[in-house]
């Protein structure tokens, strides 16, 4: 076996295990001729990392209690203290590196499964520091953000057979892509799926796809890796980013839940699922995420206190709709929402005032709301016009958390009037409107709207019920989506006999519609015609 | 049918985390080892023989949890794959590195016959397994040396694997075709790691053909061959 000399570099070995670690540094230090510190935590190396430069940080995944071996890089990266020539090294007994790097979003440098000797380990970073060096100019570039010079550096050792040849085509894609260069990206992937179809490569096609708006092709590459191999992480994360493209918002939440579920540790994509949840009204998937969020968020550098007052409002929403499920992660998220308050000592600001009456309802605790409440009431008269955008939206979850729904109704439509030219507050408080009022949800609503038409035309009955009960899922009160969804399932049922639960929604799409339809409107006369229709149905029934 | 999923799911996780638990104290077990064959072989070299049953029983037992999860993800149709265009030199490298003190321990030299520079399309993890395995096998039956030659032949490229031990017994000769290889199915009497290098070797494919496991007695050192043949 040869031997490993890497004289005069510097790494750091991470093992929460004393007598592991030392051995790995001792054997390093006496047979590689490396300076090798240790340290038993996450926390610890993150320090060390910012007080020295190592050539290389290796680190077991798990680390015991508090951050794991990639959330040690997470961190890393996030504060961007991780040159592209440092190495990571991830330690792990797992041997199967998709499975362990699907659990999460960040992708460290080399991979090692456990048991590892000396000589093993020596002769992998051997191998490594031998790459760094031999592409010193295409990560010293990489370092400074010259992407010109290092697509240049990357193309002269392809053309000249280099032995990283295969790792600078990878490199070279992402770096077309970044300087914007979609042609040239597009051709480079094409001439590597000639030779091998490499899911990297078609997901940096992909990647071309989405950023040239080719959104359907794009989207079928996708699906593809994805059947494929279900662990490709980042082909889900595209086609998110495709569904938020074409609007298309079920689609959108679908992809993120089976994302969450193949990569359950990821914060980034739980994060991601819950506010695309919410922006579905989907209060259950959002509850669910934002609990998981608390647990990953403990060691995470992307948890922020205001996700705690996110799933306090989600879960006191849902009990509105689901006591049972709501109840439960009341419970949960008042545990997160008390430590959050006694760590931040904040426990008197409006907003947390206003979140805590919506807990405390969800919680059927509403003598304590309502003492609360009156709190609230007495500030937000007292601050008035002044009152932060994030706050008024707040006041209207609390009302209708203490069922004074009368004043919520009559306050949003005064923030409704009040922010009629700024479209992102709007596109926010329809969150809490029965019909949409931002141009961009109007437009999700109406194209939703038109592919129920289409369906319903080509007499696909029950797709067309799909389309329309998920649009009023997002707008109960849409008079056109709900008169055509009990259009659709009269159908359905003339074709295809009765069903008592279609009948159900027949009758909330009715009530909805009844609620707000005045005699003279325009549809009012349709209205009138599916209302007397649905008494024939139901006394046949 | 959603229950079924999940409690696949949940045994999954709990035997993946289960496997884990024993590699990380057979990692300490193994570099405690180490350690201890350094101090105490300079004093009593008589040990020798001990410390390598000792070496080969945890490396075996190392093999044999890897099989037992694989086998379970192969049965439920979790075993990912992530194919890319990687040196074959640092896989025999990093295989042989692995397994140095067992190496060393019995005495036995390895050779290897291999281009620097060739390339081929495939998973390093799930293949290092593979030649970690046969590797552990040949240094149990090698009597002094292992010669690994590596080819690109045709559209293939082959790791042979050959020792200079007594051969491979005729019933395991009796489950390779000529054309395809290795040939076996699941069952009780199956030989684990020869059913999995065929497994993982089947996963890797380049248009209509795939991978293929082969063992014969035809050794370039009078011993047994196992040649892995990958598109």
């Amino acid at each position: 076996m040869k031997a490993f000399s890497a004289k005069g570099k510097r790494v750091l070995v991470v093992d929460d295990f004393e007598g592991f670690r030392l051995a790995i540094a001792r054997k390093l230090e006496e047979q590689g001729n490396i300076r090798a510190d240790t340290t038993h935590s996450g926390e610890e190396a993150l320090k060390l990392c910012r007080n020295r430069y190592y050539d290389a940080i290796l680190t077991d995944f798990n680390l015991g209690a508090g951050k794991t071996g990639l959330q040690v890089l997470e961190a890393l990266r996030f504060h961007n203290e991780l040159e592209p020539k440092q190495v990571f090294m991830l330690i792990s007994a797992e041997n199967n590196k998709q499975i362990v790097l699907a659990a999460t979003d960040v992708e460290p440098d080399a991979y090692i499964a456990k048991p590892i000797t000396t000589h093993n380990l020596g002769s992998r970073l051997a191998r490594i520091f031998k790459q760094r060096k031999e592409l010193n100019k295409l990560y010293e570039y990489l370092g400074k953000d010259n992407t010109g010079a290092a697509i240049d550096a990357c193309r002269q050792h392809i053309e000249h057979h280099g032995y990283y040849a295969p790792f600078c085509e990878k490199v070279l894609g992402e770096l077309l892509i970044q300087l914007g260069d979609l042609p040239t990206a597009k051709s480079h992937y094409e001439s590597i799926l000639l030779q091998r179809p490499l899911d990297w490569a078609r997901l940096g096609l992909a990647n071309v796809l989405v950023e040239l708006r080719e959104y359907d092709d794009a989207e079928e590459n996708l699906k593809s890796i994805i059947n494929e191999n279900p662990f490709v992480m980042k082909a889900y994360d595209q086609l998110h980013q495709v569904y938020d493209s074409k609007q298309d918002l079920y689609c959108k939440q679908e992809i993120m839940e089976k994302a969450v579920a193949v990569s359950p540790l990821s914060f980034a994509r739980q994060k991601c699922l819950a506010e695309t949840a919410l922006g579905n009204k989907n209060y259950l998937v959002a509850a669910g995420a934002y609990k998981k969020i608390m647990r990953l968020g403990r060691n995470s550098v992307y948890h922020q206190p205001e996700q705690i007052v996110d799933y306090a409002r989600t879960a006191a929403v849902l009990t509105t709709e689901d006591p049972e499920a709501g109840l439960a992660f009341c419970k949960d998220a008042q545990v997160w929402f008390g430590q959050k308050n006694k760590n931040a000592n904040s426990s008197d600001s409006l907003q947390n005032q206003m979140v805590s009456v919506q807990l405390l309802s969800g919680l059927g605790e509403h003598a304590k709301a309502l003492n609360i409440f009156s709190d609230v009431e007495l500030n937000v008269s007292k601050i008035g016009e002044d009152l932060p955008f994030e706050c008024e939206v707040d006041y209207v979850f609390t009302l209708k958390s203490i069922e004074k729904l009368e004043s919520a109704e009559k306050y949003l439509i005064s923030l409704c009037s009040k922010y009629q030219d700024e479209e992102k507050k709007l596109e926010i408080l329809d969150q809490l409107l029965a019909e949409p009022v931002s141009h961009k949800n109007k437009a999700i609503v109406a194209a939703m709207n038109r592919r129920g038409i289409a369906q319903y035309e080509q007499k696909n009955y029950s797709d067309a019920a799909t389309l329309f009960l998920r649009a009023r899922k997002l707008f109960p009160k849409h008079l056109g989506i709900n008169l055509n969804l009990v259009q659709v399932l009269y159908e359905e049922m003339k074709s295809h006999g009765m069903r008592s639960d279609y009948m159900l929604e027949v009758e909330a799409s009715l009530n909805a519609v009844r609620a707000v339809i005045q005699v003279g409107d325009q549809q009012y006369q349709r209205f009138a015609c599916l209302e007397a229709e649905f008494k024939d149905m139901k006394s046949k029934m | 049918m959603n229950i079924e999923k999940n409690e696949l799911n949940d045994f999954s996780l709990v035997l993946a985390s289960s496997v884990h638990d024993m590699k990380n104290s057979l990692g300490m077990l193994l570099a405690s080892l180490e350690d201890v064959m350094a101090k105490v072989n300079s004093i009593n070299p008589e040990c020798k023989n001990d410390f390598s049953i000792l070496q080969y029983e945890a490396a075996r037992i190392n093999s044999e949890l890897v099989r037992l999860l694989s086998v379970y993800r192969f049965q439920n149709d979790r075993m990912p794959i992530n194919v890319d265009e990687h040196h074959v030199i640092d896989l025999i490298e990093d295989q042989i590195a692995k397994n140095q003190p067992l190496l060393t321990s019995r005495n036995i030299s390895i050779d290897i016959d291999c281009d620097d520079s060739l390339t081929a399309f495939f998973d390093f993890e799930l293949l290092g397994g593979v030649i970690n395995d046969a590797l552990v096998n040949s240094s149990r039956y090698s009597r002094e040396r292992i010669l690994i030659v590596v080819r690109a032949v045709d559209e293939f490229t082959e790791i042979a694997i050959h020792d200079d031990g007594d051969g491979f017994p005729v019933d395991m000769l009796g489950l390779v075709d000529d054309k395809t290889g290795v040939n076996v199915e699941f069952s009780e009497r199956t030989h684990l790691g020869l059913y999995l290098a065929m497994r993982i070797a089947r996963l890797h494919k380049s248009s209509e053909v795939c991978g293929q496991v082969f063992i014969n007695n035809n050794s370039l050192l009078g011993g047994g061959s196992f040649v892995l043949s990958i598109p």
